[in-house]
């Protein structure tokens, strides 16, 4: 069992989690209601990924529609303590599409998998109980 | 004309780098920050760190990234303007 401690500003703010790559930390928000993890182009191009990495694009249903994606490889990826390799990552260039925000992506529930899930708002943590 | 800067080598706190780079993406190395056990957004919790790069355009600091860090590096992107406040998020 982990637990991790997330802060949030007020009531309607998101949970942020402090993810990193190898050598450049990210902030994704946790989104149980998506079912791929998915950052935006920079954030992986400062983490050292090239366009010419790309495995293929895939269409993704945002909740503004639509969106071209890039689908990546990412050798290591460490978010709520979990470092996982070699996964699948979903990635578009958010501010081409209006995202303009703290942080750099989601997290979704690829990433969390082998995993069962507590969100306690009220506590303000995460349990992770492996399956 | 795009506003950039690659800038001189030196640990600056995020209040410095807020005045000396307002309403930039700024690119840090070895960022300290606050408290590494909570999560949340990585510009709250930025004590102080080195400035690589400061662009008002992420995707230019994004095509210099990797010819400014040394391999060893290990980095942060944050924004010193402001967010919109009290938005609601349909991801």
């Amino acid at each position: 069992m982990r637990k991790e401690i997330f802060k949030r500003e007020t009531d309607e703010s998101l949970i942020i989690l402090q993810c990193h790559f190898p050598n450049h930390g990210i902030a994704l928000a946790f989104d149980t209601g998506a079912s791929h993890t998915t950052i935006d182009l920079t954030a992986m191009m400062i983490a050292g990924y090239r366009i010419a990495d790309v495995l293929r694009t895939e269409s993704i249903e945002t909740a503004s529609g639509i969106i071209e994606s890039y689908i990546f490889r990412v050798k290591e990826l460490t978010a709520l303590g979990i470092t996982r390799y070699n996964i699948e990552v979903c990635a578009y260039d958010f501010f081409a599409h209006h995202v303009l925000t703290e942080f750099d992506g989601v997290l979704g529930l690829d990433f969390i998998g082998d995993y069962r899930v507590c969100i306690s708002l009220k506590k303000s943590e995460i349990t992770l109980y492996e399956k | 004309m795009i506003s950039s800067k690659i800038l001189i080598m030196k640990v600056l706190t995020i209040e410095q780098i807020r005045t000396l780079y307002p309403d930039q993406w700024v690119l840090i190395s070895n960022p300290e920050l606050s408290d590494p056990s909570i999560n949340a957004s990585i510009v709250s919790k930025l004590i102080a760190g080195t400035v690589l790069f400061a662009s008002k355009d992420k995707r230019e600091l994004a095509y210099k990234a990797n010819e400014l860090r040394q391999p060893t590096d290990f980095t942060v992107c944050v924004f010193t303007g402001t967010f919109v406040k009290n938005r609601l998020f349909l991801l």
